[in-house]
């Protein structure tokens, strides 16, 4: 089983060991004696259930790794580790000597990803920010909004998030390839056996990743491209569109006009005059009524079925409650249940299907809820030594 | 330097067509895996230069007539020759030609099969097509972007879930191959594009499942905008110039009082706003001021002279600014990717890494997507040891394509950018560009070329 300390500074490590304990990792939660920072978000904002969604299935381990001897605990817990995921600040990782280098000390063969928001070299690295301003730095937000208005952010710490989830990637990727060099391995002793590597994982970069056809629109056509909500520009009819039981998003790309305009119940448009999009975008006003009365006239899942039968691909424009009650979602049993404060709460599981158990249980854990257990049976510490420690404060 | 390439020697055989899992596989050849994409012969899908171009980097491809018995053998000897096979069609196309999951993963127990589908399988909609803006809209992504009581808003890239399923496809790909390397056992992966955008609103699901009760923090999550409850001001306004804006995050009474000296606006010394509370209450107010100061300098200016008293801020990047972006130039977040021949007027142009950094290492490097089927020969060789004289046969036979065009327009030529001798000079390159309207040349610009600069 793979195993990964965590040291969260941030969300964005914090969505990277989730979604590895969901694979069945064994996430090794490493939390000062004063808590992960994040335990305190719904005490200040009381919908933010990011600290009770993304630690779900992990072990915490409280353990003071500002004194040497909570240093000593943590490298020792690196040294039978498989991978380490952090988003400390620069500036603790320097003061309390975690950088790859001595963690590499403790275990050659230990995978580093460290997440910050512009990765820790380059001119910009030492900047001030949050997940806000690395996600307008990126780009998407440029994009995102009206033509009239100014850009809008994503939901939430998305750009933790999707930086979360390279850091997954990369983590689960480089442990295969320090496995497959192993001797015995499948590639034997290819690299030496010394397999360990250190990600510098942006959070900018993985925003930007996620808008390579914008850039590369740029780069080969000059194209700066508009604000992405222009409903007309795509197809020459407006994609947003009330159906009767709420919003339905209405789209058909590359499809022919005339059996669209048939099957969107537009008799009176069908002809060839209507089918370029320009056309219809500068003579909207013409098409608009019967196309409003046309999309109203049934529910938004029933636009999808029918849509989905005629090869378009219309959908519901759900919020994150309807969502909750999408057959599809529920015929592929997608929603987990977590508990906070005696209440279960539902949550999504990962977007595919895995062989292994997931690990631990599926609710975060208090502070320190497993310091005793990890000690003992990772490093062996039991008895009066680990009650010194945590006499000392050491441990918690 | 050498590039990180975990996965030298992996073998992947994709059918794959629009984003998504072309963004997976893209990101693993990025890795050092050999990844081969099946196309079919003198299909006009079309290499759409700036569509996908970033999705065909590092990959080769074979086109194979999948309608011909011969044909379907041929992808089925390549399949149980690869470690993984995936496909992103919907899933009666590969039905349709005995190449559906459960076929490929008979082949041998160790094979990694992936099946992506905008909806996931099974489930009532499996069979559903979809773009990437269908499921945004369908996982509530729409619902959760802007103010209270605006439309739904549509996330500003046209590939956002398409990229995102990506990930999580690269994610579940990787832990498959590191499954296997420990157990021995293959995997078949049913991946759901719908749901990848339901897994990055996870907290606001937890809310929404939450009975509201108007205090606890249960219900749909209120839409912020560019607000945010516990940091005020906060929003993106204008600065010099059209559509130019820059994002401004006070997270602090320290950051206040450097952003209220900064500007010198009399009205923000109040001491109703030394608060969080009080600055959320006067939160217009303060954006007009804000606003006033920052419509006089450019966003890289008025971010630099923020950064430098500790104030969060940044410019909002237009696609234009990121490929010049001196940070991402520093860390090499691009690389050039050199053509064969001039497009477009050059003759190579930046492109995105997909994958992060590993220090001490190099980005990964990147060559040209390349045209239908022209591995072919190449492919068959390496992969199942076949002769030049039987790949001449099954060519004949039209069991293979020949190799196709390499670049298609996939714009309309008067939907383009002023892409001109300035564009090229500012991207570093060299070349002729064209004007776009009758190919004449714009001449060629004094740029060094990235021939000789050794890239």
């Amino acid at each position: 089983m793979l195993r990964v300390i965590e040291l969260a500074g941030g969300l964005a490590s914090q969505f990277a060991t989730m979604t590895l304990a969901e694979l069945g990792a064994d996430i090794v939660k490493v939390e000062l004696p004063g808590g992960d920072a994040a335990r305190s978000r719904r005490q200040a904002a009381p919908g933010d259930f990011s600290f009770e969604y993304l630690n779900r299935r992990k072990r915490s381990v409280c353990i003071d790794r500002s004194t040497k001897q909570g240093r000593k605990l943590l490298l020792d817990l690196v040294s039978g580790a498989d991978a380490v995921v952090e988003d400390l600040d620069a500036a603790i990782v320097r003061r309390q000597r975690l950088s790859y280098r001595s963690l590499r000390a403790a275990n050659a063969n230990i995978v580093v990803a460290s997440i910050s928001p512009f990765g820790r070299s380059g001119p910009r690295a030492e900047w001030v920010a949050n997940d806000f301003i690395v996600q307008a730095m990126g780009g998407i937000v440029h994009g995102t909004g009206w033509d009239d208005g100014p850009p809008q952010k994503l939901p939430g710490e998305l750009a933790g998030f999707l930086a979360g989830l390279q850091a997954a990637a990369m983590t689960v990727g480089a442990v295969f390839g320090v496995r497959r060099d192993e001797p015995g391995g499948e590639r034997g002793d290819h690299h030496g056996g010394a397999g360990g590597v250190h990600f510098d994982i942006s959070m900018q970069e993985a925003v930007s990743t996620h808008w390579t056809r914008e850039i590369e629109r740029w780069v080969y056509h000059g194209l700066g491209g508009s604000r992405g909500n222009r409903d007309m520009g795509l197809q020459g009819f407006p994609h947003t569109v009330m159906a009767r039981d709420g919003w339905v998003f209405v789209l058909a790309l590359m499809a022919e006009w005339e059996p669209l305009a048939h099957f969107l119940g537009l008799d009176d448009f069908v002809t060839h005059e209507w089918s370029d999009p320009q056309t219809r975008y500068e003579r909207w006003a013409e098409i608009e009524p019967q196309f409003t009365a046309s999309i109203a006239s049934r529910g938004k899942y029933q636009w999808l079925t029918d849509s989905a039968e005629a090869g378009y691909t219309f959908a519901p424009i759900d919020d994150v409650l309807e969502m909750q009650h999408s057959p599809q979602l529920a015929a592929r049993d997608f929603f987990g249940s977590t508990e906070v404060d005696g209440e279960a709460l539902k949550h999504p599981r990962l977007p595919f299907n895995w062989a292994a158990a997931p690990a631990g249980e599926n609710r975060a854990p208090t502070l320190g809820e497993h310091t005793d257990e990890v000690l003992d049976h990772l490093l062996g510490i039991a008895g009066d030594e680990r009650a010194k420690l945590r006499a000392a404060g050491v441990t918690g | 330097m050498r590039a990180y390439r975990p996965l030298d020697g992996v073998r992947i055989l994709t059918f794959e067509a629009a984003v998504t899992l072309p963004a997976a596989t893209r990101a693993l050849a990025d890795l050092g895996a050999d990844v081969v994409q099946v196309r079919r012969p003198k299909r006009v899908l079309g290499n759409m230069i700036a569509t996908y171009d970033g999705t065909m980097i590092n990959k080769a491809t074979v086109s194979i007539d999948l309608r011909l018995d011969e044909g379907r053998a041929l992808a089925l000897r390549l399949a149980a020759a690869a470690d993984v096979v995936g496909n992103n069609f919907t899933p009666r196309v590969m039905r349709g030609f005995g190449l559906d999951p459960e076929t490929l993963r008979a082949l041998k127990p160790e094979l990694i099969v992936m099946q992506l589908t905008g909806y996931g399988m099974p489930g009532p909609w499996a069979e559903y097509p979809a773009y990437g803006p269908s499921v945004e809209a369908a996982g509530g992504m729409n619902r959760s972007i802007g103010a209270e009581g605006d439309l739904p808003v549509r996330v500003g890239s046209g590939v956002f879930a398409d990229q995102l399923a990506g990930r999580y496809a690269t994610l579940a790909l990787l832990a498959a191959l590191a499954h296997r390397e420990r157990t021995g056992e293959g995997h078949y992966i049913d991946l759901s594009m719908y749901e990848s955008i339901v897994h990055v609103l996870g907290p606001q699901v937890m809310a929404a499942s939450r009975a509201s009760d108007g205090t606890r923090g249960g219900g749909v999550p209120q839409r912020t905008g560019n607000r945010d409850p516990l940091r005020a001001p906060q929003g993106i306004y204008p600065s010099a110039g059209e559509d130019e804006w820059v994002a401004i995050s006070v997270g602090d009474d320290r950051q206040w009082a450097a952003l209220r000296e900064l500007i010198g606006e009399p009205l923000l010394n109040s001491p109703e706003l030394a608060t969080l509370a009080g600055r959320i209450e006067r939160h217009d107010a303060i954006d007009e001021a804000v606003a006033a100061w920052t419509s006089t300098r450019t966003k890289d200016e008025a971010a630099e002279l923020l950064q430098q008293r500790g104030v969060a801020a940044g410019p909002v990047q237009a696609a234009g600014d990121l490929a010049l972006d001196p940070h991402y130039a520093a860390r090499g977040h691009f690389r050039t990717v050199r053509h064969r021949e001039d497009f477009e007027g050059a003759d190579a142009h930046p492109h995105l890494s997909q994958v992060p950094k590993a220090v001490g290492m190099s980005r990964p490097a990147m060559r040209e997507p390349r045209a239908d089927g022209a591995d072919n020969a190449l492919v068959l060789r390496r992969w199942l040891g076949l002769d030049r004289a039987e790949v001449g046969r099954m060519r004949r036979a039209g069991v293979l394509g020949d190799p196709g065009p390499l670049h298609q327009q996939d714009i309309r030529i008067d939907q383009r950018g002023p892409y001109d001798a300035d564009h090229v000079r500012k991207l570093g390159l060299s070349g002729s560009p064209s004007d776009g309207q009758a190919g004449a040349s714009g001449g060629p610009s004094n740029a060094p070329s990235t021939r000789q600069s050794g890239i």
